[in-house]
Parts: structure tokens; C-alpha cells; sequence
């Protein structure tokens, strides 16, 4: 296993957000976590990229306990996130934030790797110089990919990669991500947009409130019922799923 | 005058840039490089009269350098010893802001303490003369020297903090802290670097102001701290050329301000503007933020 | 806004253990034990200072006795309502140069004519200073009154009338009164100064358990929410600036009447300094702590002074600064900066904290308590409570609301809120365009949209947070726009947030009593002597929040804090505590995040009962069971733009929503 949490618990103050979390990620595959807003996904990136403290449990990534290393230490051995809400740093040109994501590597010679970034997002090349705060939000989600391929990760950590996009875009991240994933990457999707999600991932793990409630391949998720219910579309697909409205007084 | 708050403005905003913190104590790093350098004419450098040529200049390096590293050393110690296990608690504001004062009052009454309630004054390093007329006002070798060296060391830290990898570093912890991490930034280091930054800026400025004015108080930074917080404000806080730029400003307007009012009331014409700013655009002249100051 | 994350927690912090059994046995006293220690305490403070030298009783009355009533009045701006004042000496000295300049050199008026003078003046300076510059965030206040501090003295020192550096002497002693003959003698200064601080303590206990009191301390905790929960937060601000000021005030004229010269110098920013050393040390907010933190600063420094050991404490203390201080008075700031320095890091919330103020501190070292209420940034943290499940999932069928809350929700059918194409930028992005909504009276309607489409901007921009672009909100006909939070929500709006905003440290008929005081006119003045109309609106306002916390089904947690409440419960309390407003309509911001099914489906059952009680309901929800069933009508918002409207059946089979939203079916190129 490339990156492995074992009975992983947070608290934020009292509160636990996660509740004894395992999940793991072999190299090579993509791995979804779906599950609805304030499940823990988001908890679960931040506790893999060490900037929420673990309770108890452990996290090893290429065989090291990595619970409790520091953040920047993580990215240099190779664990990078795209975060939600994708922290563009709206004061630095496109190249600048580029460069941002290749902070922490010893070896300085981007030039390849900032090719390879524009292949992928061919947008980006033509926005280099432009500030990040004035690109639209698929060009903004683009460069937090892009910024997160930079540092040359091992595992690619991508909170909601799909928020706020308009469905062209979505669809057009998440060929991307498939085309990031067979040149080598191995990653790790936290997504809302469940059909999308466990359409191109390998595995999937359910979470509900800070747990692990479901976890197999993503094909067989797909045809889960309740997953169905909970997760895809609100019960539009489940025969039974909407309830009639109460009777309107208004 | 202008120039001297400017130095001092930018260490109030390079730290509130990262940190969202306006570090009160700011103002005695500035004491602490005028005494550094007022004691090392006569202790450790052993200068007894005026000098000339590149014995003066040799001086005047040395003396920048040793205020420069002394408040710069003080500004580490401070993140370290008080700042810093706040930080790691996320301690409310508040707390923060009593532990600099806590911070100021020490540093105060350790210089009162050591070197005395009064008045001191150091042996003046070169005569003082009037080299051209500009507008009218004569314009003195000593005002000429402390204006260009604090351009200069400006024009440096604006240089580093947009060009050089560290700088980066600052602007992007300043811009979003957390994705910052992600991007491997050490937090730890960068908010270390941005103090020593601050600190180093303010021991020069308390050697200019030491050469400028050649006395100094064991509570000198006090007014001198607060006005550069003015103009840091007056600036848009955060910004470093906006820091540059409010220093400069306000040098001006309590010039003209002495002129109108007379000289008794400077001191009050600084908070006066401060207020006045803060209400008619809070976000000063070149607006907030230390990611966004790229032209 | 970026802040810095939390970075791993340091070991366990030493305790100050003997401190804090005191105080909670303290607190477990029934009343007429506190009463009796009071009793207790106050004659002793009459009789103790009779039997002391004079030079003692001369400390008592300063520095401790004027200490002590500067740092109640403090106290308020600070402990109380979390507004940092580092010029508070400005109002001592304004009270004492009234007194001084009324009394004196032909002033014509006696000491005691001049109380009231001396007490107003003061309080016209802190509205003075307060006016322009309370707007200002935290540490820009902290700043201002500052310089204003400063103002004060260089203007004393400038003007003439004021006797300029020399001051103003030959100020008179008040008239003999009660037996009390004043003169040269300190004692009935002692009694003087006790009695004044007495009455501090009284009036501002009284302002503290009345609405003003909650508005001061729900503006600590969160001011924005304040803001929205009705609270006129300016308007407090300025009350509090205008009692700690007065307190000052009356300081002054206590001084100066004793003293009987005064100059600038006896008003050296380092005097503000010391008093909010006393404030910090005693513990933020807490009434003896404040007390105690005055007693030491004023008195420890005069007490060693006479200590035998002074020689050898003064040597070894020059011999670490390397000075030659003569006077272990010389050190007297030194050493209370590293008090500050230490107090901060180690106990932070004093040494006799308030309740308040050390369970914040508590949340911020993560020791005790949680995070979801105190600001965590995410949707993310809600996971809730183990236990006490199973009791919070209780339908409350059998409590209705109070019928007052239908009262204003009568006539169906008709329009109550509605915008018109309301356009929201910010810098160049558009966040919401030209978005039109009609919502009916007594209905509930759902808002939904993918996120970052534009749901909160709209609550936001109904609730007075931003101030649309372009367009019109209108409540009832009246347009909304432009006006402030709380007076909309005086119009009749509340809402809850997506991360939920409760006043984390007041409890929980505190935080709805808030709510409800949004309706209350009791007057400041009036709190403080306690009208007949403060004591109604007081009973009446906690039998009303007590009937909430049992319609909202947490009945049994009046009295526990918000922040230990489970997540549940504080969803429920913050719809309980918006209810209080009496709103025509109620905005829900994504309620059910972080609930498990069971959860989800009792808070449908509330939502219903709140609408069947005659409230409005606007509802924002990514949870599609929960909007696909309570709602009646639903707006669908994607890119700030409406492209849906209607019954659930319509929108559920919407190709615009199902393609933007629903976000299946969709071919991968």
C-alpha cells in the first residue's frame, strides 16, 4: 500500500470528525471518498496532508509513519493536495503559482514538468502571466491541479475538484484526472458528484458523520441501492426515493 | 522623518501580512537598535570624535550592521519566546496583543533600568551642514544620508519579497496560509523570516534616527512606533509599498501639519490622520494584503 | 482570509490549582450564603482600614483603592464587550480636570456638585472617542485609544486654562458629610473610594444580567452574529464605551478631590497600562478577579517597599538588568510586563477567571470542548456527540409554539418576501445575476444549487451582510436594502448559518434571550435602576426562551453552555434562538449538514411544525430527501443565476436542473 490510515481519529475541540477512519490507496489506482457535506472528506485530506492533528491512529505513506510530520515535510516525500475551494494565491500570476507548487523540491528544474503541466491544461499556457485571482473557476481549478503536479507527487490528494464548475468543465477535469492517473499518479478524490467520482475511480469508500460506512470498487457502488438513494441524484434514479411534499399552505 | 516611519511601517506590516497580527512591540525593536547603535559608538567602537572620509563611512556600516542584527536578533527572540506558544494554542487576538504589551513594557523598563530614566547622548560621528536649498528648505547632509540608505534598503525588501524564492514564501503564507503548507512552505520559518525582516528594517531605522537626531529616551520608541503604525495603516497595512508610501506621506503632512499648528501639536496631528484614515478608507491608499502588492 | 491552522497542540499547561477550587465552590453557594460572604467581605473592608497607620490607609485609597475602580470600569470595555481600550487613563483624567477646573482657581462649584459633572464629562468623551472610531476592527481600536490617551495629555499640556504642565493646584476637599469629615486624613477617602466602588460593582452587575449585559457579551463572542440576531451592536459599544468611561469619571473626581493638585503627569499612558494589568491578571470579565488583579498591582509594589528583604531583592534584580535602581517601585512595570508575558502563555484567563472567559481559553488550548461552535471553518467539522443521541431525536408534537409567535403570520396566500433582480458583484465576479424570487407567506422554500452557486450570497444579501448591487428586496412591501442587520431583522428576518454561530460561551437561554431581546426596549438607564418595564420584559423574555428550548425539543439544556451542547442541539438552538426574533420569515442554512438519517427526519418534523405554527421558511440544503420533502416550492440556483423555479415534481424533472445539478447522465468525452 502506497498510503495507509489505520483507525485514524480527529477531534476539533470535543468534537470527534473522524470517528476511527481506515482507508487505503495502492499505487497506481485512483481512490474516491464520497459521502455528503460535513462526512469528514475534507477532515480526511487535511489529517493525510498534516494541518489537522491526528487523535489517535496511524498513517503510513511508502512504509513511514507519517502521523504528526509536519505539512511541508509531507510534500517533499511526495503527497500533494488540490484543496477545496482550490487556494489559488490570487496575487501571483499563473507561472508564479505554478512555481509555488514546486517550493519544496531540492531539484530545481521545473522546465519539464512545466510542460507537462501546460499539455494537460493548454488554458493555462495562454494565462501564464495573468493574475490568479482573475481566472474563471475551471481555469482556477486547473492550475491547483497543475500547482499540486508540480511538486511531482507520489500521491495526489484532490478535494472536490468538480465544485462549482459547469458540467462541461466537470466532465472535461475528470478525463484529466483519469489522463493524470495512467501517466502515473496515484490519487486520492474527495468528491460530492458521486456518479462522476466512481465512474473513473478504481475503489470507493463511503463516509457518513466521521466513519466508514461502505467500501468496495467503484462499478459495484455504482448499482448500490442506497448509495443510489443517498448519492446520486437525490432518489431521481431510486424508483421510491421522493417522498411527496406535504400539502402546501401557501 | 518620513523615511524613518517607513522602515518601521514595514516591519508592522510584513508581520500583520502574515500573521493578521499587529505586533505592538514592533516599536521597541526600534528602541532597542537606537541603543545599539548609541552604545556601540562609544563601547565598542571606541569613536571619540568626529570622523571623515572612510573611517566615517567604515563607522556608519558598522553601526548600521550592529543595530540592524541586535533588533533583528530581538525580533526572533520575541516570535520565539512569546509569540509563538500563542500561535500554537490559536490564542484569541487579545491575548496577543496584552502579551506585546507585556513585551513593550519590559523591553522599556529594561532600557530605563540598565541605562537610565534621562536623556542620552552619544559622541556625534560628523558634523552637520546644509548641502543645497530645495522649496525653499535647507537640505542637510545628515537628511540626505538616512533618506537614501532607507530607499535603498527598501527598494531591497521589495525586490526580495517579490523576486526571491523566501520572498515567495511570505507572500503566499500571507495569501492563504493553509494551502501554503500544502505547497510545503514551513509556516514556522516563514513567520521566523518575516520578524527578522521587520526587525532588521527597525534596527536601521533606529540607527537613522539615532544619527539624525543623536539623543535618545529609554521610551523613544513609543511615538515613533505608533506613527509608523499610522503609516503603515495610512498605506493599506499589509502592503509593503503602501508601507513606503504612508511613511513618506506622513513625514509631509506633520511637516506642514507643525507649520499650520504649530510644533507642540505634531504629535497629536499624527493620530488625528490615523483616525481620519481608518474611517474614510480603512483599507489605506494602496489597499491590504502583501500577495497583492505586485504591480 | 487566511489564518494560520492549528498547528499541533503543546504538552498539557501547568495550573495554577488553588485558585480554581475556590472559585467553584464559590459558585455553588446557595444565594443567601453569597449574600453573607458579601456582608462579610464589605464589613471588613469598613473595619479593617480603621485600624491601620495612615500611610496605609494613604495606599489603600491610591494606588489600590483607585486602582480597583478604574479596572471595573475597565472591565466592561474590555472583560465585558472584548473592545481592547489602551487609552482608558483619557477618562480618569478628563474626570479629574473637570473636577479640578470646576473647583479650583474660582471655579465656584463644591467637590460634591461636581460628581455628576466630572462622571457626564467623562462619558461625553468616551461617546466622543467612541463615535467615529468603534466601527474599527479589534486591533485598530486597540491603537486609536491609544493616541487618543495621548490626545488627552498633550492637550492638557498645551492649553493654558488647563494650567498647562504645571496643572491645576489648590483643588478643594468635599464638604464633611455622614460623619465623615474630610481633610487631611486618608481614612474617609478610604470609605469614599469604597463606597464609589461598591456602587460600581452594583450598577454594572445589574447592566450585566440585563440585556445590555447579553448584547455586550454575545458581541465578544461574535460580533457579525450579534449583528444579525438583532443587536444593535454600535449602539452597545458605545454604552459600554460610555460606562467604562464614566467609571473613570467618577475615578477622577475621587483623585483630584483628595489629592488635591493635578498635572499631566499624573496621567502617563503607563497608567492605562497598569489598570488593564490589573484587568488581565485578576481574569477578563470576572468581577473579583478584576478586584484582586487591582488589589496586587496597586499594592505589592508599596508592600515591598517596606519589606525588610527589599535590599536583597533590589540587588538581585539590578544585577539581571544590570541597572541601579534605588527603588523597587523602578521596577514595578518591568516586572508586571513579564507578568503579562507569563500570564499569557501560562493562564491566560487570570487568575480568578470569569466562567466565560476561561472556557474560551479552555476551547483554545483544545483542552475541554469543541470546535464546531467556536468558528471552525469548515462544513466539515460537524460531526456530533457520542451519546445522549437517542434523547435529541425526540419529535415535539405535544409543544406548540407560543401562539404570540403566530400572531404575525396570519393572512395566506400572499407574497411576504420577494427580490427583484438582485445582482451581487464582487470586484469583477458576478455572484449573483439578476436573481428574481418570490416567496408566499407561510410556505417553506427551498433553495438549492450546486455549491458556490450563489444560495448564501442570497441569505446574506437578504439579511443586510452585502448590499446588492442592483435590485430590490422587499419584506411585506418595505424594502430591505440598505438598511442595517439588525434593524432587518427588527423587520421581521432571522436566520442560522452553515456553520453554525452560536454565542459558543453563554448558555443556552442566554444565547435565545438575545434573540428575544431584539424585541425589548429596555433602555440602558433603565436596566441600571431597574425599571418596572425591565423586570417585565426580563420575566417575560425567559418564560418565551424556555417555551423555545422545549418546542425545539433541547428543554432540558437552559442552562449549559452552547459550546458543550452536541452538535444537534446547538443546531436546534440556533433555530430556537432565531425563532426568538420573532421573524415573518426564517432563513435555514443548510440545517440538516452533518445529520444522520434518523437526525434528518426529525429535523423535517420540525421544519414542518415551525411552518404549521405560521412562520415562513426559506431553506437552503444540499440534502435532496430533505428539500424533495418539506419543501413546497423550490428556486434553483447555478452561476448566481435562477434557472428553476417550482413544485418539487417539476423541478426534479428539469432537464436545466437535472444537467446542472444533479449532475448524472453526463457522456465523458
Amino acid at each position: 500500500m502506497l498510503l495507509e490510515l489505520d483507525d485514524v481519529r480527529v477531534h476539533y475541540g470535543q468534537v470527534e470528525a473522524l470517528k476511527g477512519v481506515s482507508v487505503s490507496v495502492d499505487e497506481g489506482e485512483i481512490v474516491t471518498l464520497i459521502g455528503a457535506n460535513g462526512a469528514g472528506k475534507t477532515t480526511t485530506l487535511k489529517t493525510i496532508s498534516g494541518i489537522r492533528p491526528v487523535t489517535s491512529g496511524r498513517i503510513m505513506f511508502d512504509g513511514i509513519d507519517i502521523t504528526g510530520t509536519a505539512p511541508h515535510r509531507l510534500v517533499e516525500m511526495g503527497i500533494c493536495q488540490a484543496p477545496e475551494g482550490r487556494g489559488i494565491f490570487p496575487g501571483m500570476s499563473v507561472l508564479e503559482n505554478l512555481d509555488m507548487g514546486a517550493y519544496a523540491r531540492r531539484n530545481k528544474d521545473t522546465a519539464s514538468d512545466l510542460e507537462r503541466v501546460f499539455e494537460l491544461f493548454p488554458r493555462l499556457q495562454e494565462r501564464r502571466t495573468q493574475s490568479g485571482g482573475t481566472l474563471s473557476g475551471g481555469e482556477q481549478q486547473m492550475l491547483a491541479i497543475g500547482r499540486a503536479l508540480m511538486a511531482r507527487p507520489k500521491v495526489l490528494l484532490l478535494d472536490e475538484p468538480s465544485m462549482g464548475l459547469a458540467p462541461m468543465l466537470v466532465a472535461q477535469i475528470f478525463s484529466i484526472i483519469t489522463e493524470i492517473n495512467v501517466q502515473g499518479t496515484t490519487i486520492l478524490l474527495v468528491e460530492q458528484n458521486a456518479t462522476q467520482a466512481l465512474q473513473r475511480a478504481h475503489r470507493a469508500y463511503v463516509l457518513e458523520v466521521g466513519r466508514v460506512v461502505k467500501s468496495s470498487d467503484a462499478e459495484s457502488l455504482l448499482d448500490d441501492e442506497d448509495v443510489k438513494a443517498a448519492y446520486l441524484g437525490g432518489g431521481r434514479r431510486s424508483s421510491g426515493g421522493s417522498a411527496a411534499p406535504s400539502d402546501p399552505t401557501g | 522623518m518620513g523615511s524613518i516611519y517607513a522602515l518601521i511601517a514595514l516591519g508592522y506590516t510584513l508581520v500583520y501580512g502574515v500573521l493578521r497580527l499587529i505586533n505592538f512591540a514592533h516599536s521597541e525593536i526600534f528602541a532597542l537598535g537606537i541603543y545599539a547603535s548609541a552604545f556601540a559608538i562609544e563601547g565598542w567602537l571606541g569613536v571619540t570624535g568626529t570622523r571623515t572620509g572612510l573611517g566615517l563611512v567604515g563607522t556608519l556600516l558598522a553601526l548600521l550592521a550592529i543595530s540592524m542584527l541586535v533588533s533583528g536578533g530581538a525580533a526572533l527572540l520575541m516570535e520565539r519566546v512569546a509569540y509563538r506558544p500563542l500561535r500554537r494554542r490559536n490564542a484569541p487576538r487579545l491575548t496577543a496583543l496584552i502579551t506585546a504589551i507585556g513585551i513593550s513594557l519590559v523591553v522599556q523598563e529594561f532600557l530605563a533600568l540598565r541605562y537610565g530614566r534621562s536623556k542620552i547622548t552619544p559622541q556625534r560621528l560628523f558634523e552637520k551642514e546644509s548641502l543645497f536649498t530645495f522649496l525653499g528648505e535647507e537640505v542637510r547632509n545628515d537628511k540626505v544620508l538616512v533618506f537614501v540608505a532607507a530607499i535603498v534598503l527598501m527598494i531591497g525588501l521589495d525586490q526580495f519579497v517579490r523576486r526571491s524564492r523566501l520572498g515567495r514564501g511570505i507572500r503566499a503564507t500571507a495569501q492563504d496560509a493553509e494551502t501554503a503548507q500544502l505547497m510545503g512552505i514551513n509556516i514556522d520559518r516563514v513567520v521566523m523570516l518575516t520578524f527578522l525582516l521587520g526587525g532588521l528594517l527597525a534596527g536601521a531605522a533606529g540607527f537613522f534616527n539615532l544619527i539624525f537626531f543623536e539623543s535618545a529616551r529609554f521610551n523613544i520608541g513609543f511615538l515613533p512606533g505608533i506613527k509608523a503604525f499610522t503609516a503603515a495603516v495610512l498605506g493599506g497595512i499589509g502592503n509593503v509599498r503602501g508601507a513606503l508610501l504612508g511613511g513618506l506621506l506622513l513625514g509631509v503632512l506633520e511637516k506642514y501639519g507643525a507649520a499650520l499648528f504649530g510644533g507642540q501639536w505634531t504629535d497629536v496631528f499624527a493620530f488625528v490622520v490615523l483616525v481620519l484614515v481608518l474611517l474614510v478608507r480603512p483599507s489605506g491608499l494602496l489597499g491590504e494584503t502583501l500577495g497583492r502588492a505586485r504591480a | 482570509m487566511s489564518r494560520i491552522p492549528a498547528l499541533p497542540k503543546l504538552p498539557a499547561l501547568p495550573r495554577v490549582s488553588l485558585v480554581d477550587p475556590l472559585t467553584r465552590r464559590w459558585e455553588r453557594l446557595p444565594w443567601w450564603g453569597k449574600a453573607l460572604v458579601l456582608l462579610g467581605v464589605l464589613a471588613f473592608a469598613i473595619w479593617y482600614p480603621s485600624t491601620l497607620e495612615p500611610k496605609w490607609q494613604s495606599v489603600l485609597f491610591f494606588p489600590v483603592g483607585v486602582y480597583i475602580l478604574l479596572a471595573l470600569g475597565l472591565n466592561v470595555v474590555v472583560g465585558l464587550t472584548g473592545m481592547l481600550d489602551l487609552g482608558y487613563v483619557a477618562f480618569f483624567a478628563v474626570g479629574a480636570y473637570t473636577t479640578a477646573k470646576l473647583t479650583a482657581e474660582g471655579g465656584g462649584l463644591t467637590a460634591w456638585e461636581c460628581i455628576l459633572l466630572a462622571v457626564l464629562l467623562a462619558m461625553v468623551a468616551g461617546v466622543t472617542l467612541g463615535g467615529p472610531t468603534l466601527r474599527l476592527r479589534g486591533d485598530y481600536l486597540a491603537i486609536v485609544t491609544l493616541g487618543f490617551g495621548e490626545i488627552v495629555r498633550i492637550v492638557a499640556q498645551n492649553t493654558p486654562s488647563l494650567g498647562q504642565a504645571r496643572g491645576i493646584t489648590a483643588i478643594p476637599h468635599p464638604s464633611s458629610l455622614a460623619g465623615l469629615d474630610f481633610g487631611i486624613d486618608p481614612l474617609p477617602y478610604v470609605y469614599l473610594v469604597l463606597a464609589a466602588i461598591v456602587l460600581a460593582i452594583f450598577l454594572i452587575a445589574r447592566l450585566r444580567r440585563s440585556r445590555v449585559g447579553r448584547s455586550w457579551a454575545a458581541i465578544r463572542e461574535d460580533e457579525d452574529a450579534a449583528e444579525l440576531m438583532g443587536v444593535p451592536t454600535f449602539k452597545m459599544k458605545l454604552w459600554s464605551f460610555a460606562v467604562g468611561a464614566s467609571t473613570g469619571g467618577l475615578g477622577g473626581w475621587i483623585y483630584a478631590s483628595k489629592v488635591g493638585f493635578i498635572n499631566p503627569d499624573t496621567f502617563p499612558l503607563n497608567l492605562s497600562f497598569l489598570v488593564l494589568a490589573a484587568v488581565v491578571l485578576g481574569g477578563l470579565g470576572s468581577t473579583p478577579g478584576v478586584i484582586a488583579g487591582a488589589f496586587a498591582v496597586g499594592f505589592i509594589p508599596e508592600y515591598l517597599r517596606e519589606f525588610s528583604g527589599e535590599e536583597t531583592v533590589l540587588e538581585r534584580l539590578n544585577s539581571i538588568t544590570g541597572g541601579e535602581a534605588t527603588d523597587i517601585n523602578e521596577y514595578r512595570f518591568f516586572l508586571f510586563g513579564l507578568a503579562l508575558i507569563l500570564m499569557m502563555i501560562f493562564r491566560p484567563q487570570g487568575l480568578l477567571p470569569s466562567r466565560q472567559r476561561a472556557a474560551e481559553l479552555a476551547e483554545a488550548t483544545g483542552e475541554q470542548a469543541m470546535g464546531a461552535v467556536a468558528g471552525v471553518d469548515e462544513a466539515d467539522v460537524v460531526a456530533q456527540h457520542t451519546g445522549d443521541r437517542a434523547a435529541t431525536l425526540e419529535v415535539p408534537d405535544d409543544v406548540d409554539l407560543p401562539d404570540d409567535f403566530i400572531a404575525r403570520a396570519e393572512e395566506a396566500q400572499e407574497e411576504v418576501l420577494r427580490l427583484t433582480d438582485v445582482t451581487m458583484q464582487f470586484g469583477g465576479v458576478v455572484a449573483l445575476n439578476d436573481v428574481s424570487l418570490t416567496v408566499r407567506r407561510g410556505e417553506i422554500f427551498g433553495i438549492i444549487g450546486p455549491n458556490g452557486a450563489g444560495k448564501t450570497t442570497v441569505f446574506n444579501c437578504i439579511t443586510g451582510v452585502f448590499r446588492p448591487t442592483s435590485g430590490d428586496i422587499g419584506l411585506d412591501g418595505v424594502s430591505l436594502v440598505g438598511k442595517k442587520p439588525h434593524h432587518i431583522t427588527e423587520a421581521g428576518v432571522a436566520r442560522t448559518f452553515q456553520n453554525i454561530r452560536l454565542f459558543p460561551n453563554m448558555t443556552a437561554i442566554e444565547n435565545i434571550l438575545v434573540g428575544a431581546d431584539a424585541r425589548h426596549t429596555t433602555s440602558v438607564p433603565g436596566a441600571v435602576v431597574g425599571s418596572p418595564k425591565h423586570g417585565r420584559e426580563e420575566r417575560l423574555g425567559r418564560a418565551e426562551a424556555l417555551r423555545l428550548l422545549d418546542f425545539v425539543g433541547i428543554g432540558r439544556r437552559v442552562d449549559e453552555a452552547a459550546r458543550n451542547l452536541p452538535y444537534g442541539d446547538q443546531r436546534r438552538l440556533e433555530i430556537a434562538r432565531a425563532i426568538a426574533t420573532q421573524p415573518k420569515v426564517l432563513l435555514l442554512d443548510e440545517p440538516a449538514a452533518g445529520f444522520n438519517p434518523a437526525e434528518k427526519q426529525a429535523l423535517v418534523a420540525l421544519i414542518r411544525q415551525i411552518c404549521r405554527a405560521g412562520l415562513t421558511v426559506v431553506l437552503i440544503e444540499h440534502d435532496m430527501e430533505v428539500v424533495m420533502e418539506v419543501c413546497h416550492r423550490i428556486a434553483v440556483l447555478d452561476f448566481g443565476e435562477k434557472i428553476a423555479e417550482g413544485l418539487p415534481e417539476e423541478i426534479q424533472s428539469d432537464e436545466r436542473v437535472i444537467r446542472a445539478y444533479l449532475g448524472v447522465e453526463i457522456d465523458a468525452p
